[in-house]
């Protein structure tokens, strides 16, 4: 068994050192991503120098020249270096449809999708875990029942169809929000909850197991009879240990989140990276689905870094490893 | 765990599992879903009214009536039929996806977890990158390239979802390495790869069972919001999902468009819900009150 | 006889389940004195855990429930008591340590903010002299290190320190009873006879009562002073503990003692067992229960559940083919 170390607050040494591990691991991950990025944007077929050369005199010069000038002469390693420095520098290169630099193009909508997210993410958590809890402790009630069938109802609806009929009810008959665009938070709130739907449906059900896991065991029964009160066992005691599972299921949905946006900012016409890549996706615009795609995985890695310092602070067992 | 004895008696779980499985009423229910979506499919040239692109440009818009049942679409074309033929193009994506995901997912993940070491490490590293990208997004990125339709789904779509098998199955095999009869076929002689074959895979088949119930409602969830998108399904073969791509236009005009597709995929994905949890909660007998 | 602490009389605990109803403690009764070590042995399944978890009102309900019965300690009936009033005596007055320690204590909170909890329930300290108790107490139980370990996490503890931890948190308020359910059996041999004297030492020490739960024979032998054999939700032979090694009278008992292997003995027939199974807590058979696996049984065991009587001061077997005049068999 491991001696006693100086565990002062909530930093120690074996803390900081998980930190590190993965803060290194981000590295790879990272260049992974890139590459199979570039990888995958580079393996269009049709050669699009031959779409800009069209019909000219000396289309052979022409090819070689313009190869030369987007540097797609070179082997593909030194390309996808190029890239690499390039996306450093802030250069994700230009929109072949509207030539704009994809960086400003992204920096301009990657907030509001973040906000989105943020909504869609901080809604389902504030309705799920405690729904879930409630449905737990109150097995088999009404409450229960109806939690839980609402739950299987969120994850069961595409999330393309519970925007339209949400439009259809609030918007259209009840005239409460906006259709669609940008702006304060009614122009918010549909979008989050189509977003959030799933999300929700999946933490309430995970709360909700993951609490009758924990409530089996013998750790709880410890602290009964030391004579604690129920309320007190399950938010100092059980809680804890559920916040385990869910912690990184969180992370996981966050990640799918930023993909679901493509499908919520369609349908509200919201303008966010997912709407931006959708578009460019239908008209071929590889600069700008490479950019997005970057960006968007990173932030999921980052996303998940945070994820996992958190989980080691609720579970310090992992940090020990 | 399952003991050297049920492993090779297969019949005996089954049996308790079918058994579990009467009693949970909503599996069943799930179970019937399930049963009609796969039917319907198969059998859609026969049960389908018209031809599912078959335009009746003099009828748009028709709301339910005699002559088509689900009435018809801003072409014309009848909603039923179209409906019926997109459970083909679902069913076919979803199956030929989970297929491939889980039994690549499964193969990887018991051989990553089984034999461990630098094996393992790389695999999950591996893993984790694919996980890194959010799932649509890489279908996105992957169809940009390769181009829309259903067979480029085919092969996109089980890139999303075997790391879920890979990651679960690993999981088993490394808790299932420390059985003891695991570590006896070893030391009879058995090679890792065939230890693996005989005694974690076996293990593992029925947890990969709930999950693909699982995923093949997500997969239609994939298709389906791929479809909307215009960037999956090409009109004009109709998908659940692309008969909602242009809904809101004419939702003031006629909302069941909107409606009835989206409807149906609910109520499919449910059925799958619903099963997957009767089956998961018929094989693990913990979870059970 | 010592001043009595606590008296459980005709307990009845059952489970409804889905096949039926399991009769886990089907009238028990038995008395714990101030400062006295009373064990409750029996095979696995025979109820006694149930019977401790009754006492504490700890029996999972549904599907458990107290049926009937009653549990006097300190002029209270606990059985009656309401759940406000039970609290305050569970980990103060009545205080419990478990078979498993590893999975008895929160794996994500440190061991001194468990052992805190104990007494900041039901103690008027401020903090700090709450946490000075904690590692006072972490201490007496022999933790090494105890204000540098109060912080640390149960996976960085051995099996033997956990116990310990559990029996800090339990004697952290000074109760009248301390009940141990199998706390060794989980335990290396090395360990358990570390753990076993500071139970003891705590038992004298601080003349706090000890109800030992165990199917080990030799730890009541060394550590109780009276005890009772449960058999099937039933108690079928109570005595003090050296009347009962050296004259048991029920079968049951008899069996049990004779299964235990001796050192010297010429047996080359092998390790003896009693013969049959432990029946279904569902079904149970008509009569005593243990009359299918017992050599004596004659026809009237197969029909009536035996009384329990007295034979000798103390000592009482609930069996046919004792009689009150007799002495032996």
């Amino acid at each position: 068994m491991p001696l006693a170390t100086q565990t002062n607050g909530y930093v120690n040494c074996y803390m900081l050192r998980y930190i590190l591990k993965r803060l290194l691991l981000v590295l790879p991950i990272f260049f992974g991503v890139s590459i199979i990025i570039f990888i995958i944007m580079h393996s269009a077929p049709g050669d699009p120098v031959l779409n800009l050369i069209g019909e000219s005199p000396n289309a052979a010069e022409e090819y070689q020249r313009i190869m030369h000038s987007l540097g797609l002469d070179q082997p593909l390693y030194i390309q996808y270096l190029t890239f690499l420095e390039r996306f450093f520098q802030g250069d994700l290169g230009r929109s072949i449809i509207t030539h704009e630099r994809v960086w400003e193009e992204i920096l301009a909508r990657f907030p509001r999708t973040i906000i989105l997210a943020v909504a869609a993410m901080g809604l389902a958590i504030g309705i799920a875990i405690p729904a879930g809890v409630v449905s737990a402790t109150r097995q088999y009630s009404i409450v229960d029942n109806l939690s839980m069938t609402v739950a299987i109802f969120g994850i069961s609806m595409p999330s393309f169809w519970l925007g339209v009929v949400l439009i259809y009810i609030f918007s259209f008959r009840l005239g409460l929000t906006p259709m669609s665009g940008i702006g304060g938070v009614e122009h918010l709130i549909l979008p989050a909850i189509t977003l959030g739907a799933l999300s929700a449906g999946m933490l309430a059900r995970l709360t909700r197991s993951s609490m009758l896991e924990v409530l089996r065991q013998d750790f709880v029964r410890t602290a009964r009879s030391k004579g604690l009160s129920g309320r007190v066992v399950v938010y100092k005691h059980v809680l804890r240990n559920v916040m385990i599972p869910v912690t990184t299921t969180i992370g996981q949905r966050f990640g799918h989140l930023l993909g679901g946006s493509m499908i919520t900012e369609t349908v509200f016409g919201y303008p966010g990276l997912g709407s931006l890549l959708v578009r460019a996706a239908s008209q071929y615009d590889y600069p700008v689905v490479q950019g997005v795609l970057l960006i968007t995985t990173l932030t999921t890695v980052l996303v998940f870094l945070v994820v996992d310092i958190l989980y080691a602070y609720i579970d310090p067992r992992v940090s020990y490893e | 765990m399952k003991s050297l004895r049920s492993l090779y008696r297969p019949g005996s779980e089954m049996r308790t599992i079918v058994t579990m499985l009467k009693k949970n009423r909503f599996g069943i229910g799930g179970l019937i879903v399930v049963i009609a979506f796969l039917t319907i499919a198969i059998l859609a040239p026969f049960l389908a009214p018209y031809d599912p692109i078959e335009m009746h440009l003099d009828k748009r818009f028709v709301p339910s009536s005699s002559e088509f049942l689900l009435g018809t679409d801003e072409f014309g074309r009848d909603t039923l039929s179209r409906i019926i033929y997109g459970a083909r193009v679902s069913i076919s994506i979803s199956v030929t996806t989970v297929a491939m995901a889980m039994f690549v997912g499964v193969l990887i993940g018991s051989i990553s977890g089984y034999y461990g070491g630098k094996v393992d490490f790389i695999v999950m590293r591996f893993v984790d990158i694919f996980n890194a990208f959010p799932a649509l997004l890489l279908a996105l990125g992957i169809i940009t390239v390769l181009g829309r339709g259903i067979e480029k789904l085919m092969l996109v779509l089980p890139i999303l979802f075997w790391p879920e098998y890979a990651r679960i199955t690993r999981g088993l095999a490394l808790y299932l390495k420390k059985m003891d009869y695991v570590e006896a076929a070893r030391v009879f002689g058995s090679s890792k790869l065939r230890v693996v074959l005989n005694h974690i895979l076996p293990n593992v088949l029925p947890t990969s069972i709930v999950i693909g119930t699982f995923q093949l409602g997500s997969a239609i969830i994939t298709e389906t919001s791929l479809s909307f998108l215009g960037l999956g399904v090409n009109p004009p073969m109709p998908s659940w999902g692309n008969m909602l791509t242009n809904s809101r236009e004419y939702i003031l005009r006629a909302p069941q468009l909107a409606i009835i597709p989206g409807m149906v995929i609910t109520i499919v994905i449910l059925g799958f819900n619903l099963l997957g949890d009767a089956l998961r909660d018929a094989l693990d007998p913990r979870l059970r009150i | 006889m010592k001043e009595e602490l606590m008296k459980v009389h005709g307990l009845k605990t059952y489970f409804y389940t889905r096949q039926g109803i399991v009769k886990a403690v089907d009238g028990v009764s038995f008395e714990i004195g101030k400062g006295e070590t009373f064990g409750l042995v029996g095979e696995s399944g025979c109820g006694k855990s149930v019977s401790a978890l009754s006492v504490m009102r700890l029996v999972p309900d549904p599907p458990g429930k107290i049926v009937s019965g009653d549990i006097l300690f300190k002029g209270k009936n606990l059985r009656i008591t309401n759940e406000d009033e039970m609290r305050k005596i569970r980990g103060s007055k009545i205080s419990m340590i478990f078979q498993d320690p590893t999975s008895s204590l929160n794996p994500v909170m440190k061991i001194g903010d468990q052992i805190l909890e104990s007494i900041q329930e039901h103690q008027e300290l401020d903090k700090a002299k709450a946490k000075e108790k904690a590692v006072e107490l972490m201490d007496s139980v022999g933790i090494p290190n105890p204000s540098l370990r109060f912080a640390e996490y149960p996976f960085q503890f051995s099996g033997g320190m956990r116990q310990r931890i559990m029996i800090a948190m339990a004697i952290s308020c000074n109760p009248d009873l301390l009940i141990a359910d199998e706390p060794t059996t989980n335990l290396d041999v090395t360990v358990q006879a570390q753990v076993l004297d500071l139970i003891r030492n705590i038992s004298r020490s601080d003349n706090v009562s000890v109800l030992l739960i165990t199917h080990n024979l030799g730890l009541i032998a060394w550590l109780c002073d009276r005890v009772a054999v449960m058999y099937s939700g039933k108690i079928v032979e109570h005595a003090n503990v050296e009347a009962l090694f050296a004259d048991a009278r029920h079968p049951y008992t008899k069996a049990l003692l004779e299964c235990i292997p001796r050192l010297g003995e010429k047996d080359t027939k092998g390790l003896r067992v009693i013969a049959g199974r432990v029946p279904n807590l569902i079904d149970l058979p008509p009569g005593c229960r243990f009359h299918p696996r017992c050599p004596y049984s004659v026809g009237m065991c197969a029909k009536e559940e035996p009384e329990a009587i007295e034979v000798a001061s103390g000592h009482s077997v609930s069996c046919h083919l004792v009689d009150k005049s007799m002495k032996g068999k």
